[in-house]
């Protein structure tokens, strides 16, 4: 292998659970979660020769993530069978006490707009304004109106 | 919303990047596969842009100009071309570093000479326009044939910029857009 597949498994390895969540959240059942994530795989790969450290990994990482899954549904009719993801865990069908508390944030969560459902996913990795802002490709102060919408939303959903 | 129910989807998502995190997710075999995918969508893509050029050839040959012979061969040939670069990557054994590196190339290649083409395009039509318009001596027939020139060029250009500029534009663009004009309104 060469030191730039070396490179690009490397860093794909290193940040599988920020890829998968963001798929994850933006996904309804486990085939589309392993559709997404290919596709998303084949957009950083797509990247990588252009990516050259611009920005910082897991920014990068994110940004195209989120964006895959935002475009994923206006080329749904188009795509091909994907591999199936080598996983243990199904977040949709498991009972165990995690994967439930996993389910309910999944629950929350699928009820916002796509677009919120990034900007809230990033908020709760603890990113910054700045950093959201920078992913999203919206300016920090849209992010802290959004956030706030976001979260009257998600206030308005626990009171139903 | 409460502060409370915050930290609880907070600790959701760690639960979640936790369970992620002991899991195997991708293989190497998937990702080689992922990217094998996208060489036989961009084949397919090529296929694609041989078939509408060999279609159109003919009319272009009756209804414009014979002259635009070479322009239509041009553009199979390269498409033809990189297909067949493309054909043999997908037989070999998947270097992902390797042939992203490729592509990009190809695609570099291929997008500058399809400017190329398009530029060509225009100026012969312009060309041609401004020939009929001065053996015309300018008359009312020799105007309109130098204007439906100009009205292709029009859409030769137009065409080509929905293709290279938001066809081909990373889908990041596009839904920065998108998002742009959600929050303006």
């Amino acid at each position: 292998m060469k030191e730039k597949e070396l490179e690009f498994n490397r860093i794909v390895k290193a940040n599988k659970a920020a890829i998968f969540t963001v798929c994850y959240f933006f996904s309804k059942d486990q085939d589309e979660v392993n559709d997404l994530f290919q596709e998303t795989l084949i957009n950083l790969w797509r990247g990588f020769e252009g990516f050259q450290g611009k920005c910082d990994v897991k920014t990068w990482i994110w940004r195209v993530s989120l964006n895959t899954c935002l475009t994923f549904e206006r080329k749904k009719k188009r795509r091909v069978d994907t591999l199936p993801l080598t996983m243990d865990i199904n977040l949709f069908t498991d009972t165990d006490d995690d994967t439930r508390q996993v389910q309910m944030l999944y629950r929350r969560i699928n009820k916002l707009g796509m677009l919120d459902r990034a900007i809230i996913l990033l908020w709760l990795e603890n990113m910054s304004y700045e950093e959201i802002g920078e992913i999203i490709g919206i300016s920090t102060k849209n992010v802290s109106v959004k956030l706030v919408r976001i979260k009257e939303q998600l206030k308005k959903m626990s009171n139903d | 919303m409460e502060n409370n129910e915050l930290d609880e989807m907070r600790a959701q998502l760690a639960t979640l990047n936790e369970k992620l995190e002991k899991e195997s997710i991708v293989s190497d075999k998937h990702i080689s596969e992922a990217t094998k995918k996208h060489i036989s969508e961009m084949q397919r893509k090529l296929i694609i842009r041989m078939i509408v050029v060999a279609v159109l050839t003919p009319f272009i040959y009756l209804w414009l100009s014979p002259y635009f012979l070479p322009w239509c061969l041009g553009v199979i040939s390269l498409n033809l071309y990189i297909y067949l670069k493309t054909r043999r990557w997908n037989h070999e054994s998947l270097n992902v570093a390797e042939n992203s590196k490729r592509i990009h190339k190809m695609m570099k290649v291929y997008r500058r000479t399809r400017r190329l083409l398009m530029i060509f395009f225009c100026l012969f039509l312009i060309l041609v326009g401004v020939i009929v318009l001065i053996a015309t001596k300018a008359s009312i027939e020799g105007v309109s044939k130098f204007a439906f020139c100009l009205y292709i060029d029009i859409i030769v250009v137009g065409l080509y910029y929905v293709i290279d500029k938001i066809a081909v534009r990373p889908d990041v663009e596009l839904v920065l857009e998108g998002i742009l004009k959600d929050l303006e309104e």
